[in-house]
């Protein structure tokens, strides 16, 4: 890789002009169009110029901002910080110490896939909006920028922690080297997007359009206004409706969901190096995630029955700073992943965890009845309560007792399911029947630790443990009260005791 | 490796136990009953106007009012006696909560940073607040509430320099 010099001012690379314009141009149109449309339709006019002038003189003004923004925007190096500069009207520049950067990674959508740039992405520490971006740049300046950067927050993390030893900073250049792990073809790609959990793509898809659909109401419901003329109530139309909106639902889902994996996913090349992983893949949108080794916080992998069947696993790679309840663009998720190569990423980065036997704790009968109780006895008694208030047939009630055995079965499943192990280095939860996940993780990579218990569980003398990491909670609930103590004292002693970096 | 030691009695490891933790200083639970009892002085005081002169009738509210007073006064009392904190060689930890306990124990090397808050019935009561920040989200944070101004300043400065050691 070249050596890169960031003591001048520099610009990115000349074709941003163009990725300037088409994302100006993607912003314009997200604010304009809808507002024009809905006020004036189109081919009407606005204080007495026509649209299409308008339209050609928004068209020129967005090529000069886009221009002027080029020509404004310089990223360069002043000692220990790294700055952005930007803006036509409003001048804006990002200070970035080098220590302060969490990762950088790089993704390309598709004009710049069509421009053959790379837009580079800085995440910081810290605040909320911790995502700067470069959106145009060489391929190889990119990478070369990518590792320079990487490079100088490490050195500067050390040199905070150890002044007055500056020479010898320069880390051992470590070998370089490569070890694919997985590449997702075509036919593995469909394979994954078939077995999706269609009712989770469906929900989303469902909560993004129902917001609009409710607009058409009237023409969506017209084939059918026959036979719900001569229905009454709305539960026996709704009964009426719900085979069509059920069948309609699976076909959308799936359709949704194959797209959404083959966009997200395809091409997918998943391997490791010497600095830790790379994980690239997209298909309009390429992104490129590289976590370095020590911002690995944990793995979590997790199946669903039909991936089963294909012995498919998706695998998930907690980092540092990602925020791990939200569905995060930065997350870094591989599916199609089978056994044994999950086996090769955690001997790489957990060789502790194939040592030693593991230990196993499973979580009290506690756990299922809170389960029966919550889902499924208490939604029994609304459903049958408000059936009973419509005066409905008996016909009704009938699958109510079976939700209850099929709910009972299933909480039953579950809590058997929980299973707590250590082999006194790593702890590992697996929680789920149906849905199975599995998590991994390194003891000195926890941060602390919590014990909590309610009166419930201090009856029983039970306590739920929380595991914090830098990278989200995991929890293990319903263990007795004994063997949480000795974990929890456990795992403070291995994180107090621990010299390793764990971020 | 550096550090490998399977066999480790566990009888043998420190232990976060009860003896060893700090109760608040006991001008916090008067400060907290301060705060409740403005906020029911207040919304009595709304409730009665509202009844002498409006349309809203007596018995409606006036039984879970005081019935939701006796309860706040029962857990803040019982529980001010369970709130606590623990300094130990190598970490802290803070434990509350009488129908829901918990407690959370943070090694000091991974501690991020550590502030001390005080808000305007602090000042009155002369106590404040130490918040100890971790890398992951605010779940995992611990606010030590209730003590004496000066001694949180002292505690923030304790805990600032022994984490300052490990970064």
């Amino acid at each position: 890789m070249s050596e890169i010099d960031l003591s001048t001012k520099k610009r990115q690379a000349p074709i941003g002009v163009a990725i300037l314009f088409i994302l100006n141009l993607r912003k314009a149109i997200n604010l304009f169009i809808p507002f024009l449309f809905l006020k004036y339709g189109a081919g009407s006019s606005l204080l007495g110029i026509s649209l299409y002038a308008i339209g050609i003189i928004l068209f020129l003004g967005f090529i000069a901002f886009s221009y002027f923004e080029y020509k404004n925007f310089f990223f360069y190096a002043v000692e220990d910080k790294f700055i952005i500069e930007r803006g036509v009207f409003r001048k804006d520049k990002t200070t970035i110490p080098f220590e302060r950067i969490q990762t950088v990674h790089t993704a390309q959508n598709l004009a710049q896939q069509i421009f053959k740039v790379v837009g580079l992405k800085i995440d910081t520490a810290g605040s909320a909006d911790n995502e700067i971006e470069i959106p145009a740049l060489d391929r190889s300046y990119a990478r070369s920028l990518q590792e320079y950067l990487l490079k100088k927050k490490e050195k500067d993390k050390k040199q905070q922690s150890e002044p007055g030893e500056e020479e010898t900073i320069e880390q051992p250049e470590v070998e370089s080297w490569e070890k694919p792990i997985l590449k997702l073809s075509i036919k593995d790609l469909l394979k994954v997007g078939l077995t999706e959990n269609h009712l989770r793509s469906g929900l989303i898809l469902f909560a993004v359009v129902n917001g609009y659909i409710w607009q058409f109401e009237e023409f969506l419901l017209e084939p059918f206004e026959p036979y719900l003329e001569e229905a009454e109530g709305w539960l026996t139309q709704w009964v009426l409706l719900l085979p069509f909106t059920i069948l309609v639902f699976v076909v959308v889902s799936v359709a949704f969901s194959l797209i959404r994996i083959v966009l997200r996913y395809y091409n997918l090349q998943f391997f490791l190096n010497e600095r830790g992983l790379v994980l690239k893949s997209g298909l309009l949108k390429r992104n490129e995630f590289h976590v370095p080794r020590n911002k690995i916080q944990y793995f979590k992998w997790s199946s669903n029955p039909l991936r089963k069947l294909l012995g498919f696993k998706t695998f998930v790679v907690k980092q540092a700073g990602v925020n791990e309840n939200r569905e995060d663009k930065r997350t870094v998720s591989v599916p199609g992943c089978k056994n044994k190569q999950l086996i090769d990423v955690l001997q790489e980065f957990y060789p502790e965890r194939y040592s030693g036997k593991f230990h196993r704790l499973g979580s009290h009968r506690l756990l299922f009845f809170q389960r029966f109780i919550w889902l499924v006895i208490m939604p029994s008694i609304i459903v049958t309560a408000s059936f009973y208030a419509s005066e409905l047939t008996w016909h009704y009630f009938v699958p109510i007792p079976l939700f209850v055995i099929l709910g009972a079965f299933w909480a039953h499943k579950f809590q058997r399911s929980v299973q707590f192990r250590t082999n006194g280095d790593v702890i590992e939860i697996k929680k789920g029947w149906i849905f199975p996940s599995h998590l991994s993780i390194t003891m000195y990579k926890l941060q602390n630790v919590s014990l909590n218990r309610s009166i419930f569980q201090r009856r029983r003398d039970l306590s739920t443990l929380v595991f914090f990491t830098a990278a989200g909670d995991e929890s293990m609930p319903h263990l007795s009260h004994n063997d949480a103590i000795d974990i929890y004292n456990f795992v403070l002693y291995k994180i107090e005791s621990s010299q390793k970096s764990w971020m | 490796m550096e550090f490998t030691n399977q066999n480790i009695e566990l009888s043998s490891l420190p232990e976060v136990e009860d003896s060893d933790f700090h109760g608040l200083e006991k001008d916090y639970l008067y400060m907290r009953l301060t705060a409740w009892g403005i906020f029911f002085f207040v919304s009595g005081l709304v409730f009665s106007i509202w009844s002498l002169f409006g349309s809203f009738t007596w018995w409606h509210w006036l039984a879970p009012w005081a019935a939701l007073l006796a309860f706040i006064l029962v857990i803040e009392i019982k529980g001010f006696s369970i709130k606590g904190y623990s300094i130990r060689e190598k970490d802290i930890s803070y434990k509350s909560g009488l129908i829901f306990f918990s407690m959370t124990s943070i090694p000091f090397n991974r501690i991020q940073h550590c502030e001390v808050g005080q808000g305007p019935l602090g000042r009155a009561f002369d106590l404040a607040a130490v918040k100890i920040y971790t890398a992951g989200g605010s779940s995992s944070d611990i606010i030590i509430r209730g003590l004496q101004e000066e001694r949180a300043q002292k505690l923030r400065d304790y805990i600032t320099k022994l984490s300052a050691n490990y970064e």
